[in-house]
């Protein structure tokens, strides 16, 4: 469970400098929230990791919340596969929207797995 | 120390729990030579799991037969369009308040013409059913006296419609619903100014004005606006007063919530907003969607508003009048030092001001922090023009460093701040599910232990709002908060995929927070509640004299008074005069023919506290409710021929089945 802690505190960080649309374009833009979805994206990964190492414990509850986790995360990949593409045909006004996109639904992910870690462990 | 093994080490504390409440019954005792602590209370802990914190939490709450609650809640009751009354610590259902949507206990719509008026005064203004039956009812706001609440009136919104309601505390009734002239969404309302002189209502979605002038989202920019509406309450008369009210035009961007300026602050509003991006959305085009739209900014605008200098405005005439009401354009609001911005954490909700008027609190989901803005500096710096710009409609935007206070880390999604009465805010945390307890500054608390994050709480789960007793208040109380979760998941015995919403009720009185109660909510979602000193109230038992309306707060000289009950008919109207008491209503027998119109006032003639009595008739979709002393008419036309039974719908006496008569609809030759 320390883990679990310590990948909150990560993710907590993560939004915490949280980017957005600069005044030099959509090139920057995009290059921020790239960097944001991705990092965050690895934040999920590990608290998905940690649950499936505790396992839903047989919770009806916590097994729901622990495929929405799954699902945001595969949403927020097709996102951030979407937004790849963009950067590389240098089309970096539609890259910066899915990559916030990718980056909210690493954020959903993160709240349903949040959400399990309370249903398995009260805290 | 055998049987108490099971207990572990909470069977210590079950035990001084235990010592503690045979200590504080057995004092009672003495004086009152009331019962002993039951022998077999350890065996009831036992059998039912509870641990010491379950027994503790539970003597903070029960609350015995005949003893009443000390703070009284005013829930939203979301979807269901109503008001929720709960005792606080008892956590019980008092009442649901009809308002927006038609609640047939209290005959609420069906058929009263009382309350039939005030459901149509709120019906769209264009269209041909313009019918309403539902609302989203957000946030309610006591009238307040001096930045207290007084317990008169009680305000509340419907955001899908931008409606506002007035309810009369003295019998916990609806009394006016208003549908805002030029906008159809709302969100930052209601809030009230600190001596209810208007309630505010900050616009939600940008729309043209009014919103019934059609434009394409292609011109959205340039014909799409927000507005904010101050509604002028007439404390007399107990009615918001749309002469008196005015609107303030703001760029098209979406409002948020918004709270008004006390003591220091008095005479502006603060407001939040979000997508000052402008974005539109346009999923199904390829288009971005509005939530990725709507946050590539780092910043939005908190909105500053002087309401103070915009009543001079519309005194001086500087308006133009839309659909009815005064609005104040958007290049005099700015041209006058009306409106001003702010950089603020995008996507905020909450923006909550401090109990001295000082600090404005506002808290960005997308952030971890709540930012603390100080009301001087943002005077200071409109008073030296200090501006870092101007928005594209010419607004200026003061500099955010040159404003904020602090900025306190609290963690994933802060949403919405309370305060108590020992310097302490509380902020609900909706992604990481917890209320964040933290330090106000100075003059609230020293230096050293100004804007520091206290202590964190759980809650269960995805909490949005949170209240605290009298916690936006002039004079917060503490004592208590509840953090209104808008997921319940496993709190709750499964009732289908549909879960109740789950308030939490805590007590803040010690060193940590302790969570006392679950209460499910299964009405609706309520967004936000307000918590009353239960004393503050003076809600009549009865009305006042019998033949009293409820619509006018006076006696009625039309009501049917004992002895004076009849039947006339004039042309195609019948008119029925008549009574209710235990255990008739005078007339038992209304004789009509197909087609006439029928009209039908009823006084309920008790005096005695809950003697109400229904009055329905079957098969007409008509049923009042009549407290004590209360007068109602009915007007119908009797457009089906045949038999049908009245009755009272209140077990009200022995003989309640007896209560009853015939409408007998002859059918046309």
């Amino acid at each position: 469970m320390r883990r679990l802690n310590i990948f909150s505190i990560l993710l907590l960080f993560l939004i915490t400098t949280t980017t957005g649309f600069s005044q030099n374009g959509y090139r920057e833009s995009a290059l921020s929230w790239q960097k944001q979805a991705k990092d965050t994206r690895k934040a999920v990964v590990g608290v998905l990791e940690e649950l499936e190492k505790i396992g839903d414990k047989g919770n009806p509850d916590a097994k729901g919340l622990i495929e929405d986790t799954k699902k945001w995360l595969e949403e927020g990949d097709n996102a951030l596969s979407k937004a790849d593409k963009e950067i590389e045909k240098e089309d970096y006004e539609k890259a910066s929207y899915d990559y916030n996109m990718a980056w909210q639904y690493y954020v959903k992910a993160a709240t349903a797995g949040l959400n399990a870690k309370r249903v398995l462990t009260g805290q | 120390m055998g049987k108490w093994k099971k207990l572990g080490i909470g069977g210590l504390g079950i035990v001084v729990t235990l010592s503690l409440l045979f200590f504080f019954t057995g004092t009672l005792q003495t004086k009152s030579q009331q019962g002993k602590l039951p022998k077999g209370a350890e065996e009831i802990a036992r059998a039912r799991g509870l641990s010491p914190q379950d027994i503790e939490a539970a003597l903070k709450t029960y609350v015995p037969t005949g003893k009443y609650d000390e703070y009284i809640m005013f829930s939203s009751g979301g979807h269901s369009g109503q008001i929720l009354v709960i005792g606080v610590p008892s956590m019980r259902l008092l009442k649901v308040i009809g308002v927006f949507t038609p609640e047939p206990w209290q005959g609420f719509g069906f058929g009263s013409k009382e309350s039939g008026d005030i459901l149509k005064a709120g019906y769209m203004p264009v269209g041909k059913d313009r019918t309403l039956t539902w609302a989203d009812t957000h946030h309610p706001a006591l009238s307040e006296t001096n930045g207290d609440y007084d317990g008169q009136y009680l305000f509340i919104n419907d955001k899908a419609n931008s409606r506002i309601a007035v309810i009369d505390l003295r019998d916990f009734e609806t009394k006016q619903i208003v549908k805002t002239p030029n906008m159809i969404s709302d969100h930052g309302a209601t809030f009230v100014t600190p001596n209810t002189e208007y309630v505010i209502e900050g616009g939600q979605y940008a729309a043209p004005i009014p919103f019934s002038n059609y434009a394409p989202l292609e011109e959205y920019k340039e014909k799409y606006r927000g507005l904010i509406t101050f509604h002028a309450f007439d404390r007399k008369k107990g009615r918001i007063d749309e002469s008196r009210s005015f609107q303030i035009e703001l760029p098209p961007y979406w409002q948020d919530l918004c709270d008004a300026g006390k003591k220091e602050s008095y005479g502006w509003a603060f407001c939040n907003s979000l997508n000052t991006e402008m974005a539109t959305g346009g999923i199904e085009e390829g288009k971005p969607p509005i939530e990725a739209g709507a946050s590539q900014r780092d910043m939005d605008y908190l909105h500053v508003i002087n309401w103070k200098k915009a009543e001079e405005v519309v005194r001086a005439g500087k308006v133009k009048e839309i659909s009815g009401i005064k609005v104040i354009p958007l290049e005099t609001a700015v041209s006058e030092g009306i409106l001003y911005f702010i950089p603020e954490p995008k996507s905020p909700h909450g923006v909550d001001v401090a109990p001295r008027g000082d600090y404005i609190v506002v808290s960005g989901k997308l952030d971890t922090h709540t930012t603390i803005y100080s009301f001087k500096k943002i005077q200071n710096a409109i008073k030296a023009k200090n501006f870092e710009g101007k928005d594209p409609y010419g607004v200026p935007i003061l500099n955010f460093n040159d404003v904020v206070e602090a900025q306190v880390e609290i963690g994933l999604g802060p949403l919405h701040t309370q305060f108590d009465d020992k310097g302490n805010a509380y902020t609900s945390v909706f992604i990481e599910s917890t209320i964040a307890k933290w330090t106000l500054g100075e003059p609230y608390n020293p230096k050293e232990k100004a804007w520091k994050l206290v202590e964190k709480i759980p809650v269960h789960y995805n909490v949005g709002h949170l209240v605290c007793a009298e916690g936006d208040t002039v004079s917060p109380d503490g004592k208590y908060c509840v953090s209104l979760n808008k997921w319940s998941i496993d709190r709750f015995t499964p009732v289908g995929p549909l879960h109740p919403q789950n308030f939490q009720l805590i007590d803040i009185t010690g060193e940590k927070m302790q969570l006392l109660y679950d209460m499910p909510i299964g009405i609706g979602e309520p967004h936000y509640v307000q918590m009353i000193k239960a004393d503050k109230l003076s809600p009549w038992l009865v009305y006042p004299e019998v033949g009293f309306n409820p619509a006018t707060m006076s006696k009625s000289d039309t009501a049917p008074l004992p002895g004076k009950e009849k039947i006339e008919r004039k042309g195609d109207t019948v008119e029925v005069w008549m009574t209710a008491i235990r255990s008739h209503f005078n007339p038992e027998r209304i004789k009509v023919k197909e087609g006439d119109k029928v009209v039908l006032h009823i006084t309920n003639i008790e005096r005695a506290r809950d003697a109400t009595h229904g009055f329905a008739i079957d098969g007409y979709n008509i049923n009042l409710s009549l407290e004590p002393g209360e007068t109602s008419t009915v007007e119908f036309v009797a457009d089906k021929p045949g038999v049908y039974p009245f009755y009272c719908t209140e077990f009200c006496s022995a003989l309640h089945l007896e209560m009853a008569g015939y409408l007998l609809v002859e059918p046309k030759k």
